[in-house]
């Protein structure tokens, strides 16, 4: 899952990126409105995390302008204020939910998880494909009720793949998903990924298949 | 004893009939005094009247007088106010009447040929203004009276009485008579008792209908008070915190100043619960984003540890967050102590001496990349008025403003002189500047300027200073660098005279 953080604090950006990427995130860090309305439709991101009080155009603009302009990326606002004002008005101009600083990184992540669920149509936090389960929430995954030890690459790839189940994903949107800007990525590293997966898929689990020339599907049975 | 609480209503109706039962109280007085004078003379008269008609009828030649003086003693026993009491002694022998009235001491049997031993009584106001002689209109009447009718004051059947009396010599007698009437004194005190009763009883009515109407007035006339009352209440229990007091075409003129003067307080608390709540709401937003990124941080460098590099950026950036909530802490505090509203005692003291220490000590602790000079025109002090630790924190205060925008290897100059107007001070440095449009808003608490570049801070550092330089009558002003780029901020202190 793939996040945009706009947050103009460097300091604060830069924890929470390191956060969000430990509980399995691709975060890319923008500290500015004007980049914010550039690049929020460039990428496939899961969610945006959008800081209210940006040095240039304010957060509730950013968030007006991108909604206005079709982005229906689940957005959660972050706000240092705690006037009630502020999170109606960021509610009602398009915002998904909001956090007031100083937050708990690990109710972010939750909450950010949950937005991704509920754009995906998925309520149950567990995906599940034959003997394969995968909890979204612990990011564990386990084979017939037994933990696969996954890499947060690996885990990347096949969440995203998990969550279309019998549908051909291309490869670059699959990397868009799974990589940030700052992955020095090489065009053959996801093979990898997807090489290491299935091996330790095998035996009972579901097959990843390579479909030439677009991309790659997981078998639903 | 608990006392009532003060009422209006009862203030204002004491005051009027607390003089107003003087009043009352005063007339019954006077109104008694008069009555009883006239009941007095009217006894007298009475008495004296009654005296003369029996005195005549025994003057009468006796064959009239057997049958006048029993008719006129009839006729004096049936007045509207009946004589009752009388005698007649000849001699020293009652002829008629009561024998307990006895002439007094000094009455001669024989006579001893005093006339009018004691003065005749005379009335004063006599209306008609006739001629009298010794009380008399006939002169003829009064030739043979040897006391002409006269009052005493002496006792009957041991009762106090007003006793008339005439002595005269009966036609065809050579010998005297004395003829006395009695009037017992307290027959006319009970008369007067009856009516100063009658006056106290309608002087008491009066009061009772007075106070009644007054208290209906009052609370009549209070009643604009009560619709005030009334809005005030409701606007206690009405959520908005805005409060103003409605006057109409039926607000008295009295009460007209008061709304007006509760509604220009209400509004001042309002702004200054306005201001608080936006300087709340503002330092809670500057600690906001420092406690966040300690919160995240702490986060980070538990998942990935200390060694790694996450980790190592936490571990700096935790205590720089922890840095920024220290200084706003401080400067919160600074801010709060200079609007200290307490009155300071200002004094002269020699600013060049400050200043030159504030200097010495920041230049020792500014980096080394910074060239932090000062210079003084003139030798000896500079005196200004204000408060030495005020005036260190002041310009401490301004150039670490300076300090923290200046560029590494710049410049911050602390330029002190004697000026016409009063010393000056005038601290100069070559960072970003404040734009002219900003200059105004810098003022305000938590005013930050936009843009990227900006070294962190609250925005507090300037108000504070202003704050600091009024609570000493200084004025603060920012103008360009002097060499063409950066700040120069220049605070002019009053003269110490």
């Amino acid at each position: 899952m793939r996040v945009l953080l706009v947050e103009d604090d460097e300091r604060l950006s830069r924890g929470m990126a390191a956060s969000l990427e430990a509980a399995g995130f691709a975060v890319d860090c923008l500290a500015n409105g004007e980049d914010a309305l550039q690049l929020a439709d460039r990428e496939p991101y899961s969610a945006i995390v959008l800081d209210l009080g940006l040095p240039d155009i304010d957060g509730l603009d950013v968030l007006g302008a991108l909604r206005a302009r079709g982005v229906a990326t689940p957005i959660l606002i972050l706000t240092a204020r705690d006037m009630i004002d502020d999170r109606v008005t960021g509610l009602d101009r398009g915002a998904d939910d909001y956090m007031a600083k100083p937050f708990s990184p690990r109710e972010l992540e939750s909450r950010l998880r949950a937005l991704v669920r509920r754009s995906q149509g998925t309520a149950d936090p567990v995906l599940r494909i034959g003997a394969l389960s995968f909890d979204r929430s612990s990011r564990t995954v386990s084979l017939e009720g037994r933990i696969v030890d996954l890499r947060r690459r690996e885990l990347a790839v096949l969440e995203t793949l998990m969550g279309r189940p019998g549908k051909v994903i291309p490869k670059e949107r699959l990397a868009a998903e799974v990589f940030n800007f700052e992955d020095a990525v090489t065009p053959n590293a996801l093979e990898v990924y997807v090489g290491r997966l299935r091996r330790k898929l095998q035996p009972s689990g579901p097959a990843i298949r390579t479909v030439r020339g677009l991309g790659y599907m997981i078998e639903t049975d | 004893m608990r006392r009532l609480p003060p009422s209006l209503r009862f203030r204002l109706t004491a005051a009027v009939l607390l003089p107003l039962t003087a009043l009352v109280l005063f007339f019954g007085i006077i109104t008694t005094l008069v009555a009883r004078n006239n009941e007095a003379d009217t006894v007298d008269r009475v008495l004296i009247g009654s005296v003369r008609t029996l005195s005549l009828a025994y003057n009468s030649p006796a064959s009239d007088r057997e049958r006048l003086v029993p008719l006129a003693v009839h006729l004096l026993k049936r007045r509207a106010r009946p004589v009752v009491h009388y005698s007649v002694w000849r001699g020293d022998r009652l002829i008629a009447g009561d024998a307990a009235l006895r002439p007094p001491a000094d009455y001669s049997p024989v006579g001893d040929g005093t006339i009018d031993r004691h003065p005749p009584t005379t009335f004063t106001n006599a209306y008609r203004r006739n001629e009298l002689v010794r009380g008399y209109l006939d002169p003829a009447d009064a030739r043979e009276v040897t006391q002409a009718a006269y009052l005493r004051d002496g006792t009957l059947h041991g009762k106090p009485a007003r006793i008339a009396m005439e002595i005269r010599r009966a036609h065809g007698d050579d010998r005297l008579i004395a003829i006395q009437i009695a009037d017992y004194v307290d027959d006319r005190l009970a008369h007067e008792r009856a009516f100063l009763h009658q006056v106290l009883m309608i002087g008491l009515t009066a009061l009772v209908v007075t106070g009644l109407l007054f208290w209906l007035a009052i609370r009549w006339g209070l009643r604009p008070l009560a619709t005030l009352t009334g809005q005030v209440e409701a606007a206690r229990r009405a959520a908005s915190p805005s409060v103003r007091l409605d006057a109409d075409e039926a607000t008295p003129t009295e009460i007209r100043p008061f709304v007006a003067a509760f509604n220009g307080l209400m509004a001042r608390l309002e702004r200054a619960s306005e201001s608080l709540r936006q300087f709340t709401s503002n330092a809670s937003h500057q600690m906001r984003t420092p406690l966040a990124v300690a919160r995240v941080q702490l986060d980070v460098l538990e998942r990935y540890g200390p060694q790694s590099r996450q980790g190592q950026a936490a571990l700096t950036d935790i205590p720089h967050a922890l840095d920024t909530l220290e200084q706003l802490l401080r400067q919160l505090i600074a801010l709060a102590r200079s609007e200290d509203q307490g009155t300071i005692s200002v004094q002269p003291f020699d600013l060049a001496d400050i200043a030159a220490g504030v200097t010495g000590e920041r230049a020792a602790q500014a980096s080394a990349d910074r060239v932090i000079s000062y210079e003084k025109e003139g030798e000896g002090p500079v005196m200004a008025m204000g408060q030495p630790t005020l005036a260190a924190e002041l310009i401490g205060n301004l150039l670490d403003n300076a300090i923290r925008y200046s560029r590494p290897g710049g410049m911050v100059s602390v330029r002190l002189t004697n000026g016409a107007d009063g010393p000056l001070i005038e601290i100069d440095d070559d960072g970003p500047g404040i734009p002219e449009q900003e200059r105004e808003k810098v003022w305000d608490r938590f005013y930050r300027i936009r843009g990227r570049g900006q070294p962190p801070g609250t925005g507090l550092g300037l108000p504070i200073a202003r704050a600091l330089a009024q609570r000493m009558g200084a004025e603060i002003e920012l103008a360009d660098g002097r060499t063409g780029r950066g700040l120069c901020v220049t605070v002019r202190f009053l003269r110490a005279d």
